[in-house]
């Protein structure tokens, strides 16, 4: 194996792993916020499944919860997102480097 | 597909998840905006403050002293001359918020409100543990029912699993009353504030700041039942 082509090898699973790990960090961070999202609606849906309606007060908390979410599905999307491009333009540079083109 | 081709399109995808990404952090950066402060009265031996929690929630809350039975009682009288203010204006509905000067058994308070025109948003229940350990239990009519047999052993459970089983009654009411049925709710034995602080806001708030739209169940009105138990009902009666 030519000596780039193995850096490429180990760059691949270097950028896999940090993106794994930064994903992880951006899910931890993530579950407190989703945790008193799922606690506000499972309220709500309790509260209409009695026949009760949802009191203003609680509309806002579920939208400002929803609001504190879309940030970290953002992050995560992102994250996610350039962990695989990285992933396949180094895939890439390996074969292109092991498989020259003339 | 031609490598070029395939690492042009890679480093695209990766620029835009890169975008996605920073708006991200950028977001979760920015501190979520404080509830602001849009209107503050202070009136005779109350006030109120009403707050933008939200962009599409505002909410009001009242203050009063409840340090003693006289500030209570002084609480009590000045709500028959905001009354007056309000009829004055020719308000004809109120939203009222009813404190008994004991918890009503079910069965009185159930014909209490009828008797009295009144129409029950809500209600609160005393509840007790053998410990003397006091709890509140809200409940709602359902079922065109001011209180609802089925209704009442649902929010009851969770409590008397708890060990709360000495249900004493309803100790407050919200609900809507018409300003000529206010008198006879106001001057009843059995009640000891019939609050209408909630109309007195919405009207005021009506003429000052006609834009904002808080709505009558947004107002929190602090409950004086806990502090009146504090002082001992007996002196209620």
């Amino acid at each position: 194996m030519p000596k780039h082509s193995r850096w490429l090898s180990i760059a691949l699973q270097a950028v896999l792993f940090i993106g794994i790990a930064f994903s992880c960090l951006i899910v931890y961070n993530m579950l407190p916020v989703w945790d008193q999202l799922s606690s506000t609606q499972s309220y709500v849906a309790g509260g209409l499944a009695r026949g009760e309606p949802v009191s203003p007060k609680m509309q806002a908390a579920l939208q400002r919860g929803q609001e504190q979410m879309y940030p970290y599905l953002w992050q995560l999307g992102g994250v996610a997102g350039m962990t695989l491009s990285l992933y396949f333009i180094l895939r890439l540079r390996t074969k292109t480097s092991r498989h020259p083109q003339r | 597909m031609n490598p070029r081709i395939q690492l042009t399109l890679s480093l695209i995808t990766l620029l835009f998840f890169g975008v996605m990404a920073v708006v991200g952090f950028q977001h979760a950066k920015a501190a979520p905006p404080a509830p602001e402060i849009i209107e503050r009265e202070e009136l005779q031996n109350w006030q109120y403050q009403v707050v933008q929690e939200s962009k599409d929630y505002v909410s009001a809350r009242v203050d009063y002293s409840r340090d003693s039975y006289e500030a209570l009682r002084q609480y009590a009288i000045v709500q028959a001359s905001l009354v007056q203010g309000l009829r004055k204006d020719g308000i004809d509905q109120l939203f009222i918020s009813v404190t008994f000067r004991r918890p009503l058994p079910i069965v009185e308070f159930r014909e209490w409100a009828k008797a009295h025109n009144m129409r029950v948003d809500s209600f609160m229940i005393r509840v007790k543990s053998p410990d003397g350990r006091a709890v509140t239990v809200g409940g709602v009519p359902t079922n065109g029912q001011i209180v609802e047999d089925d209704h009442l052993q649902r929010i009851l459970q969770r409590v008397v699993a708890h060990g709360a089983t000495d249900v004493q009654g309803i100790f407050s009411a919200d609900g809507v009353s018409s300003i000529t049925s206010y008198s006879k709710i106001s001057t009843s034995k059995e009640v000891f504030i019939s609050d209408v602080t909630r109309s007195v806001i919405l009207h005021r708030l009506a003429k000052k700041h006609p834009t904002i739209q808080l709505q009558a169940q947004s107002i929190i009105i602090p409950s004086p039942f806990s502090r009146m138990e504090e002082l001992g009902l007996d002196k209620f009666q």
